[in-house]
This record gives C-alpha cells, structure tokens and sequence, in this order.
C-alpha cells in the first residue's frame, strides 16, 4: 500500500468535503424599538444634537415647546420678537393660512433654535438654554422655507421664491443671503461647523453626493451614488460620518457620503405611512405623523445592516418594476445556465425571479435550492396570502418563495346578455356548455364566437392538474378522449366560430361597441364607453398580462361578473393560480440583507393590493366583479408547470395536424411515463 | 545537479499533468462525491443508493441499451468505411486527395444545417436511421485523415518484399497494413465511441425535444434532462458509472494491443 498516495487523496477529498457547507442558519431579525409619542396640532419640529430633547411648534400659537424625549413637557417659550415686523404674505380672506402663520423649519446648532414665520417673512433665533429670542433678519420675498440647517455662522434653507425652488446660504455674522452656486441640486442637509452636503442631479440623471463649505464657498469633488431617485429628509450624523436618507415608497438609507455607492436599507412599520420629514439625533430617527399628530422614534441601528447591491437573475421578462427602493443589479438568464449556477453553487446572485407555471419552478423547488424564508420576516404579509399561494409556497415546512404577484385564470361575461336570450351561467357547467351558449349568442347576431386554442390548453391542464399527485398520468381513459372527442368535432364542425375576430383567446357573451362609435364620443362618454366595452368582454383563462387582467376595469360594470373556467365536464372545474415569484439563493453571501429586502418587497407588495390579491377582502372596493375575482382566488390552485415539447402531439391533433386520437393517446403516455419515469 | 535524459522527459510532462489533474480528475473527484449524496443542498451520505437508483431506473436501462446500440452498430461501420475510403483514397492519387479533402467538411458545418438537411431526406423514417445516417457522414472524415496519415507512414519496403514474394493487395494490406497501423486503427475507434457520445448535439436538434422517440432515447438525454430537473445526484452517479465504463473499455482495448505486440 502507497501510503503516501493515500494521504495525498484524503487530502483532495477533504478540501472537496469542505469546500461545501452546510446550508446556513438564517439570521435572527433584531427586535424594534419603537417608542410612540403624540403631539397634537404639530407643525413643525426639531431634535438637540445629544438626542435628549425635542422642540417644536404647534398650530396657532407663537410657542416654541421643549420635551424629554419621553414626552414629558420641560419647558415651553412665548416668542414675540416679530410682533412688530410687518405682515408680508398676502392671503384672501381675513384669517391667514395656518402654514403662514405658524413657526416652520426649525433646526438647531448648538443652543439655538432657528426658525421662520411666512406670515412675515422672519427669520428668528431662541437661546434654549436661556429663552431669549430675536429676530434675525426679515427675508424680503420669502414666503415657505422648505427647510433649514444650521451651521456655525450660517443658515442654509430650500426656498419657493417667484425663480421657484432655489437654495440659499444666510451668513449670521454679515446678513448676507447668497444662492448655492450648484445646478439641479435636490437636497441638502448640516454637516459638521459651515459643512454642509449636498445631493445632486447629474446631467445624466444619476445623483452624487459634495461637500459645501458655506463660510468660504469651497465645494468638494463629487460622491458618485447608484441612486436614480433623489433622497429627501437627508441628515447626516457627524459622529458616525453617517447620511440618512428617504428615496421612495417610505424606503429609508443610511450610507457614508464620502462612499454613497455602499448602502444599507431599513424600515419600520409605523414609518411608511408617514408623509412629514424625519430627523435624526444620537442614532435615533423621528418621524412625525402628519394626520395623527404623532411622532415615532426608533433606534437605526436596529435595522442597519451594510450590503452590496444585491444581484437577481430573471427566466423570463418580468411584469415587476417595483424593487422597494433597492438597487438591484438584475439579469435574465436561461435555464440550463442557471442550472449550471445551481450545480456550481454560485454565490454571485441573491436571487431569481420566475413563474410557477414553469417547469424549472418544481424542479428549483424539488432541488430545495433555496434559501426557507423565516414566517417572522413576512409576517404580515403572509397572513393575508391566499390560502392557495401560501401552499404552494411551502414545501417540507419551508416557505421556499416570496409570492409576488399572482393570476387566476378565469371567464368574465355579462349576465344580462346572457339571461336576454334564456341563457344562466348556472347551466354552463362543461366546456361543451360554453360553446353552445356562445353559438345562441352569435345565432342572435351577438358576439358570441370563441376561440379553441386556448380551450384546449385549458382542458389539459385540468386533466394534468386532476391527476398530478400521481406516479404518473394516464392518458388511456375514457374522461381524456372526451376531451380529444370534442377537441376533434369542434374543430371540423364549428370552424365559422374559431374565425372569429377577436381571437385574443376569450369568449364574448356581451356585444361590443364598434371602435368608429366610440371615436364619435368624446370625454367622459368615451371613457365610459370604453369601460362598459372592455367589460362587455369575456376573457377565458386570461393568465398573463398584468394591463389585460385589470380587474380594475371592471369595477362598476353592470352584469359583469367573473367565474371559474368550466372544464370537460361540470365537476371539473378549476382555477389555477399562477405566481410571479422570489426564491433565495442558499449560498448567496448577502443573507441578511436578502432576508430584510424580502421583508421590505413583502411590506411593498401587501401595500399595493392590485399587483397582489390578498385574502383579504375587505382591501377591495365592494364591488360584485372584485368579489368574484376573489372567489376565484379562493377556490383556485396553485399551478406549477410541466416541460415544453411535452404535448406536442396534443397541440398537434387540436390544430389538426395529426388526425389519429390513438396516436395521441399513445405518445403523450409515453413521454409522459418517461418525464416521470427517468 | 545533473538530471537524466528521462528524467528531464518527465518533468516535461509536468505541466500536462497538472491540467489534466485540475481540469479533469478533480472535477471528477467532485462528481464522485455528488453521486454519494442526498441532494445538492441536502449533504447527507447516501452510499450507493444513486447508483442503485440509476441502475434500476427502466429510462437509464433504455438509455444504456440505445448507446450501446449505437456503438455496436456505428462505431464497426464508422471502422470500416474509414478504413475503406483511406485505402481507396490511397490508390486513387488527386481524386483521393479530393475525397479526403471532401470527407473532412462535414465536421465543419453547423450541427443545425447538417440536422435541417437530413430532417428533409429522411422526413418519413421513423428509426434510428436518420441519426446513425448523421454520425457517419459527420465523423467519418475524422477517421479518414488518421487513418491516412497512418496509412502513409508504413514503409514502401515492406509491400515491396510482400509484392516480389507474391503477395496481391488484399493480402498485403490484411497481413501488413492492419497489423502495423493497429494502434492508429484503435485509436479511431476509441475516436468513434466518444463521437458517439457527441451525437446527442445532432439527435436533440433532430427531434426538437427532450423526450425523443424511444429508440433514440441515449444516455445523454437522460443525463441532460436530470441535470435540468436540477437532480444532480443522478445525473452524477451516471457519469461516474459511463466514465468508469469508457476507461474500462478503453483499458481493455489497449491491454490487448500490449498483448498482442
């Protein structure tokens, strides 16, 4: 024996055997800390730099209010030092608006506190600690400051003046009022002394981050960001050297402004809804609630975790725009290159977007080549899935994916149409059925003609999904050559119908409105017209399309309702429900931050209930349509697909290019055997 | 320090050595150890339970009978055309320049012209015709440019002695050509056995899908589809088995070769 060849193998094997860890441990969410306090008729309000009180202003009085950051009142300051200014704003009426009237942007450097009054244009200063107040200049012109940021010996202030939005710098010690000599600037917030940073829209739509330095007009080289939206409620904690920032959708970031490519995302739940700006003071963000006077605070550091952007990769061409705020680096690749992703354990993506209906979902799934999404991370948005996405979203007590957005397939017609000529959705129970109530309708010179193509598709995803559990599916049965029978006698007979106009793959129970009437309408008509014609329509097993599968355009339809897709025969009937879906990369580096952008897009998804539907009904106007459609939602099942090229031979016979219905049966027992059987 | 001729020889190898131990055998190494294993991301130890699966799996059965078929059948044709059309060649000076030089281009077309031009001319047959049709007339120019070569290489003495002792060309090449060209002759069949795991390229294309009629069901096909049904262990335990096989096979042919020298 080699014993020295033995060694050199052990080793090799070993290094292999390492080279693969385990799946890891998800990482536990940090609880919130979220401390709620209310201040009634709030307008304006800052936070010391020390975190340890806050000031603000209320509606209709001339107070500046001093808290513990508990709440509790410390101390409260009449301020008077602009009772004799003039009265610069004009207004109708005899009552001056509240926002003209009331202190506005308070911000504080050291122990002062600087605010404005539109009503006179003034421009005011309290010493905390001692209550003294004076005004500091009276800003001719001025009538809203945005907000403002103090310095040492300078004041910077986002105004609307007759020239629009511009920035300024006030200079305590001179009086001196100069604009920022920087082009499409966006925001900005106090630095450290007469530091201030600016955010900045390139030329080329992108934005950076610069240094202002207020006393001596110095700007410093440009912070290149990957952001593409501006960032409102920018503070900046000179003690971290970190920048906190909103984009959109409520999505907060936290970044060094020297490296803005570098982010990090949080959210908490009471701030989304929030439309007034946040401050943060000593790691801690407050956030005013505008129409319930309230303020929440919470420590960031909860939630900050830094991260990369991360990486997604696409099957297909996706419906999905909306990524929480995040900057995704995302890529479509097919199948087989993923395939190889996954056998190599890549750990270069984060995530990969694609369709139930695909064949590759299962076998990602049966793979278990995912990251399980902890219940606690979506929540929220789990208890209002639907009971059929969230079973299909579990798989051996993991949640495997984060539904996104999901269809159902389904029939929409017009009753009323349907009961004028003796016909009841109640009595067409089998695809059959449905024809021959379409041919009633087209014999009454109604659109009445229907499409057989994606009938067939639909009959044999019933039968698939009818038999799916088993160990594979038999073909040879009495119930699957119904379904060829009928395939067979509706294409020789009824040709007339299938040359039909719209061939959109819906059937039409109600009648339609000529595209020259409705240009011989005008405004609100055509609107309404064009309503009532997309209403009038009868889609059958509209699947894809997000803009087809508006349900929106039915609303207020009258007659329009929404029902399953009747199958081969009455007691066949089925919805599947499709979804767009996340799944996890197991090795992906950037767990965490996957995981909170998982709760981020869950949160995003559940706020906007027309890209998801949820089990919950009463998000939805009470309309008959909206609740058909989640009726269908309810009785639907999740679908997941089966490969390509499987049902050639189906396709084939139902467009008439094979004709010998043995044949048929023959070859799909035998590749189906063989999907199955390999 | 001085180092001996052969020593220096194989330190030349080194290089080729290290290649083929980090591109082949420890690749190799990790396939060995997926077919060991539960699933991709469930790494528990299964012994040979993939192995056993695949073995008794009726898909992986059909499958090893179709290539085997192929071989058997491909590989004895692919031998003989070769030999054939290189002796021919051979004695037909610049119209068998022309036929070697003819011979060779279909290795150069795109498998995808080559597949639309045979799925014309054999739209009807329902065999595995059309695919064995494929690999000769793709491949076969291979064999002729090595067996040519080899051909060439034999001394014009030996057929000169053969001929004065009365020897006709059948004779001379049963008695001189195969036996001194036998290594260049293994070689092009160990050739056609791998060109027959490289047809799958044309078959898929042939048929437009995945599941191809049974008779044309090959391993590559049940290798491909579980390596898109993402089951790796499988898909790794068969090669490992068709790996050893081919090794194997290709062990044997040369021991005999030793031997027989």
């Amino acid at each position: 024996m080699n014993y020295k060849r033995l060694v050199v193998f052990l080793v090799f094997f070993l290094l292999f055997v390492g080279c693969n860890k385990p799946q890891e441990e998800v990482i536990e969410q940090k609880d919130k800390t979220i401390t709620e306090l209310s201040i009634p008729g709030l307008s304006s309000f800052c936070v010391d730099e020390a975190g340890e009180f806050y000031y603000y202003a209320a509606n209709g009085d001339s107070t500046i209010y001093k808290c513990a950051m508990d709440g509790t009142p410390v101390a409260q300051f009449l301020i008077t030092a602009d009772v004799e200014a003039p009265e610069t704003y004009g207004y109708y009426g005899e009552e001056p608006p509240l926002s003209a009237l009331n202190f506005s942007a308070l911000c504080m450097y050291g122990d002062t506190l600087y605010f404005f009054r539109g009503l006179k244009s003034s421009l005011l200063e309290l010493n905390v600690t001692t209550g003294e107040s004076r005004l500091v200049a009276t800003l001719d012109g001025f009538h809203t400051v945005l907000q403002m940021a103090a310095g040492e010996h300078t004041l910077m202030m986002p105004c609307f003046t007759e020239a629009g939005k511009q920035f300024f710098v006030y200079h305590l010690d001179t009086a001196v009022l100069e604009t920022v000599p920087v082009e499409r600037m966006k925001n900005m917030t106090h630095g450290s002394g007469d530091l201030y940073w600016l955010n900045v829209q390139d030329e080329d739509g992108s934005y950076y981050f610069q240094e202002y330095h207020a006393d001596t007009g110095k700007l410093s080289e440009e912070y290149a960001s990957n952001f593409t939206y501006e960032l409102s409620d920018l503070v900046y904690d000179d003690k971290t050297d970190l920048m906190y920032g909103m984009l959109y959708s409520a999505q907060y970031v936290c970044f060094h402004p020297r490296e803005p490519k570098k982010v990090s995302r949080f959210t908490a739940q009471p701030v989304y809804v929030t439309p007034a700006n946040p401050q943060i003071a000593g790691g801690r963000l407050y956030v005013p609630e505008g129409d319930t006077d309230k303020v929440y605070h919470f420590d960031t550091e909860a939630y900050v975790t830094w991260n990369e952007p991360l990486k997604g990769y696409v099957t297909s061409e996706l419906s999905t725009t909306e990524w929480a705020g995040y900057n995704i680096d995302l890529e479509v690749i097919d199948w087989e290159e993923l395939a190889l992703k996954v056998l190599a354990e890549d750990k270069d993506y984060d995530f990969v977007i694609m369709n139930t209906d695909m064949a590759e979902a299962t076998a990602l799934r049966d793979a278990m080549a995912y990251l399980p999404i902890p219940a606690e991370v979506i929540e929220t948005y789990w208890a209002e899935c639907w009971p059929c996405v969230k079973q299909g979203a579990t798989y051996n007590g993991d949640i495997w994916m984060l539904p996104l957005e999901a269809y159902a397939g389904g029939l929409v017609y017009n009753e009323q149409n349907l009961n004028k000529y003796g016909l009841s959705i109640e009595n067409i129970k089998t695809m059959p059925d449905l024809c021959e109530a379409a041919k009633v309708l087209h014999a009454n010179g109604e659109f009445g003609w229907y499409n057989l193509q994606p009938m067939q598709g639909t009959l044999l995803q019933n039968y698939l999904w009818k038999y799916r559990n088993e160990d594979t599916i038999n073909f040879d049965t009495k119930e699957f050559r119904e379904i060829l029978n009928f395939l067979y006698s509706e294409r020789n007979v009824n040709e007339d119908y299938s040359d039909a106009f719209y061939r959109n793959s819906y059937i039409n129970f109600g009648r339609v409105e000529r595209l020259e009437e409705e240009e011989s309408l005008s405004g609100a008509e055509r609107e309404a017209s064009r309503k009532r014609r997309g209403a009038a329509r009868v889609f059958l097993d509209e699947t894809g399309a997000r803009d087809t599968w508006s349900f929106e355009k039915y609303l207020g339809a009258e007659g329009i309702r929404v029902c399953i897709v009747p199958g081969m025969f009455g007691e066949e009937e089925t919805v599947q429900v499709s979804s767009q879906f996340l799944v996890l990369n197991p090795n992906s580096e950037n767990k965490e931050e996957l995981l909170n952008f998982v709760k981020v897009m869950s949160e995003l998804y559940i706020a906007n209930p027309a890209t998801f539907l949820s089990s919950n009904t009463e998000r939805y106007a009470q309309d008959v349509v909206m609740r058909d459609v989640c009726e269908l939602f309810r009785k639907g099942e999740m679908v997941f697909g089966w490969p390509d090229g499987l049902f050639t031979s189906y396709y084939l016979y139902a467009a008439g290019q094979v004709t010998d219905a043995e044949e048929v049966i023959k070859e799909l027992n035998r590749v189906v055997n063989m999907y199955y059987g390999e | 320090m001085k180092l001996k001729f052969f020593t220096k020889l194989k330190l030349c190898i080194l290089p080729a050595a290290a290649g083929l131990l980090l591109f082949y055998f420890l690749p190799f190494l990790k396939v060995l150890y997926y077919s060991v294993l539960k699933g991709q991301y469930q790494k528990e130890f299964v012994w040979l339970r993939n192995y056993k699966n695949v073995l008794t799996n009726q898909y992986f059965q059909l499958a090893c009978f179709n290539t085997l078929k192929l071989i058997a059948i491909c590989v004895p044709l692919f031998l003989l055309l070769a030999i054939l059309i290189s002796l021919l060649s051979l004695y037909a000076g610049r119209m068998g320049r022309f036929v070697r030089k003819l011979s060779i281009l279909p290795l150069f077309l795109p498998s995808v012209s080559v597949v639309a031009a045979f799925l014309l001319v054999f739209e009807k047959v329902e065999s595995e015709l059309p695919i064995y049709s494929i690999f000769l007339w793709k491949y076969i120019g291979m064999g002729v440019v090595i067996l040519v070569a080899a051909f060439s290489s034999v001394e014009p003495e030996i057929y000169e002695a053969a001929r004065m002792d009365g020897a006709g060309p059948l004779t001379m090449h049963a008695y001189i050509t195969l036996p001194v060209c036998a290594k260049p002759i293994q070689f092009t069949m160990i050739l056609g056995v791998v060109y027959c795991f490289r047809t799958f390229r044309e078959s898929y294309l042939y048929y437009g899908a995945n599941y191809p009629p049974d008779y044309s069901y090959t391993l590559q096909y049940y290798m491909n589809n579980q390596f898109l049904k993402l089951n790796y262990q499988s898909m790794a335990a068969s090669s490992v088995m068709i790996t050893l096989l081919l090794a194997g096979f290709v062990a044997l042919c040369s021991g005999r070769k030793n031997g027989a020298e």
